[in-house]
């Protein structure tokens, strides 16, 4: 092989072979709602990720308490989408993005749950275990609430999406989208618990 | 910002970073960061190696040491698992992802710890096989606490966890030699021709033993060959000196080397 076409001319055509599945395992990350860095970081490293195409995140994530909302919500959006037909302001893979770190979040609150209903964190009179205690309760009520805005995001979106079939214009909706992708990211954001005084 | 959480994570507690209980979620996440800490890590210490040459070569050693890093895992990884898993312990391709990632960008994160040293060391002129021997070391270095930490963070349990291990390091071990290899030059003596990829011949057991038997003063027949990928002749003048024999003889068996 390298007889025919030269080594310079054989390692140039790997490489670009290397860059040309690199793309498809980028593309194929970004469509299962993984964040832009990692479907990037594929052009260079694909081979560690492409155990992360075999299976969408969404899938596998453990349900959390807001599931069955989470899960109702999107399946009336996806059926407006559906019902939009070549009309829909954007496609199906772009909410499944949203699906997925929506249920992320939701699943991280499910972990913090478990931890405080298995009396991991029980009443101690150390007052830097109390404040932290009180940290993490705060922090799961604000991921809560963040969860709780986004899904009205969406069901707004949904009615965008309804309006659209009048108005014709979805820049509305896909503003929407792009609102509800950055609370999104927020939420996949750690929140550092304050350190107690 | 995110960089310097996840490095600050890396250097306090790499263990907890991979210890994740969804090791694909986290993967997913870290992947980006991690990577984008090993490019800049491993470029800082590459531009500190390739300071020695200068010019052009101090960017071409920048880009290429990541690459040196990150080319023997993404060869090695499916060879360790597999010694892994021989060795009962059972781990998920995303978590041997993960940790390999993490100990990766641990050892670019102290590799660039170390670049100052090495720029220090640098600055007084050693001799280029000091100079290699230098950046050899740094790599070491930097290299080992990234593999303790994958160690480390390694499931409790199965037999004969330290042949898997060793098997791991061996495996490792050689795909780095051999793409420091193919990847060279990194350090070039300051009147050879820069090239971004030296040509594809022979391999690194080669290099060595042609390196071995040269330090006792037992020259074989085997050369370096010149050009490559991106090559830049050396200044006219210099070459001209080398030619014409004006120069030191070393500078003069270097050249005719072509390294």
């Amino acid at each position: 092989m390298a007889r025919v076409l030269g080594a310079d001319a054989l390692a140039v055509s790997l490489a670009l072979l290397y860059l040309a599945a690199g793309a498809g395992v980028a593309l194929a990350l970004s469509r299962r709602g993984h964040p832009a860095a990692t479907a990037v970081s594929a052009l260079a490293i694909w081979p560690l990720l492409l155990s992360l195409t075999r299976r969408g995140p969404a899938a596998r994530a453990p349900a959390g308490p807001m599931s069955g909302r989470i899960a109702a919500c999107f399946e009336a959006t996806f059926e407006a989408l559906a019902d939009a037909g070549d009309a829909a302001p954007l496609g199906r893979e772009e909410l499944a993005g949203l699906l997925a770190a929506l249920q992320r979040a939701d699943a991280r609150l499910a972990a913090v749950d478990r931890l405080l209903a298995r009396g991991a964190l029980p009443d101690s009179a150390d007052p830097g275990v109390r404040d932290s205690a009180l940290a993490l309760r705060q922090a799961r009520a604000r991921s809560a609430g963040e969860i709780e805005a986004v899904l009205a995001g969406v069901l707004q979106l949904r009615l965008q999406i309804g309006l659209l079939a009048l108005a014709g214009d979805d820049r509305a909706a896909r503003q929407r989208l792009a609102e509800l992708r950055d609370r999104a990211r927020a939420l996949e954001e750690l929140t550092p618990i304050p350190s107690p005084p | 910002m995110r960089l310097l959480t996840c490095a600050t994570a890396l250097l306090r507690d790499p263990v907890a970073l991979i210890d994740d209980p969804d090791p694909r979620a986290a993967l997913g996440r870290l992947a980006g960061p991690l990577l984008g800490i090993t490019a800049l890590g491993a470029g800082v210490f590459g531009a500190v190696v390739g300071s020695y040459r200068g010019g052009l070569q101090l960017f071409y050693a920048a880009v290429k040491m990541p690459a040196l890093l990150l080319l023997p895992v993404v060869l090695s990884l499916p060879a360790i698992r597999a010694f892994l898993r021989a060795s009962e312990l059972e781990v998920s391709a995303p978590w041997v992802a993960l940790a390999a990632l993490a100990g990766t960008a641990r050892a670019a994160i102290l590799a660039a710890a170390l670049g100052p040293v090495l720029w220090l060391y640098y600055s007084i002129t050693p001799d280029y096989h000091a100079a290699v021997m230098a950046m050899v070391v740094g790599l070491g270095l930097a290299g080992l606490p990234g593999i303790g930490t994958v160690l480390r963070a390694l499931p409790s349990g199965g037999s004969q966890r330290w042949l898997a291990a060793a098997g791991a390091a061996v495996i490792l071990g050689l795909t780095t030699a051999q793409s420091g290899w193919l990847l060279r030059p990194f350090i070039a003596r300051p009147t050879a021709e820069v090239a971004f990829l030296r040509p594809i011949e022979s391999d690194i057991f080669s290099g060595l033993a042609h390196t071995a038997s040269a330090s006792v003063g037992v020259y074989s027949d085997w050369e370096a060959a010149s050009g490559g990928l991106l090559y830049r002749a050396p200044p006219a003048q210099e070459r001209s000196q080398v030619e014409a024999g004006t120069t030191s003889e070393e500078t003069s068996a270097d050249w005719s080397r072509g390294r």
